[in-house]
């Protein structure tokens, strides 16, 4: 069974994604409510893929990204990108950080699984 | 035997119950900044912030509820909400009808 790691700042996002993840998908999912105790999640728990929120305070997406890459027990681990943010140029900004996709808030509960899988190459 | 989509939906419903109060927080945010800007033309720069904050969040979750509508009418107040220049009156009056039509669409 896969095992996601949410890291979103915003207990509905986590709740609901977790939710359509553990539901729909049929995946393991652990939940982390800032950027910094996604990190420490992501080194102990070894998890197979990042959900990552990008804004959040004190440290965003990006930064949160930044340092996934930097610690070689985290580097690894695909991350895919979570925004509310539609303008094209977020967009390009934040594919060109090397993230594995860019997925769009609001999501679809329904379908987010298999958005996910598809990017990450899943299938069973 | 309930269907995994039968039971997310169930469950989202559940979910959206225990929200609300969070969404009507955030309404409220909304309507302080709006009548503000209304009544005395001008938004104190942290009240607008919090304000674009606040719809970023909403435009972010209410379509996974099932309220797309809500989304694009706090996507069009968050975006307005972000001008650096001063807000104009018809920019005041359009947020004003936004979060009208906004919460129209959440009461239903």
């Amino acid at each position: 069974m896969h095992k996601v790691l949410i890291i979103d700042d915003e207990d509905d996002i986590r709740e609901v994604a977790a939710l359509s993840l553990e539901a729909v998908g049929g995946w393991s999912v652990i939940t982390a409510p800032s950027g910094a105790e996604g990190i420490r999640m992501a080194a102990t728990e070894q998890p197979d893929a990042i959900l990552l929120d990008v804004m959040m305070p004190e440290m965003d997406g990006p930064t949160t990204f930044r340092n996934l890459q930097a610690n070689p027990a985290t580097q690894n681990i695909p991350v895919l990108l979570l925004t509310a943010k539609v303008q094209g140029v977020d967009q390009r900004r934040f594919a060109s950080l090397g993230v594995k996709a860019v997925l769009f808030k609001p999501f679809d509960p329904l379908t987010l699984s298999g958005e996910m899988a598809a990017v990450l190459g899943w299938t069973e | 035997m309930t269907s995994p989509a039968a039971k997310t939906a169930q469950l989202l419903a559940v979910l959206w119950e225990r929200n609300l109060p969070i969404v009507e927080e955030r309404l409220a945010l909304l309507d302080t900044a709006v009548s503000t800007l209304l009544r005395t033309a001008t938004l104190d720069p942290q009240l607008q912030i919090d304000a674009a904050n606040v719809a970023h969040k909403l435009a972010g979750t209410l379509g996974m509820f099932g309220y797309p509508r809500g989304t694009d009418l706090a996507r069009l107040m968050e975006e307005v909400l972000e001008l650096q220049d001063p807000l104009s009156p018809v920019e005041a009056q359009q947020l004003q009808d936004w979060l009208i039509e906004l919460k129209t669409v959440l009461a239903k």
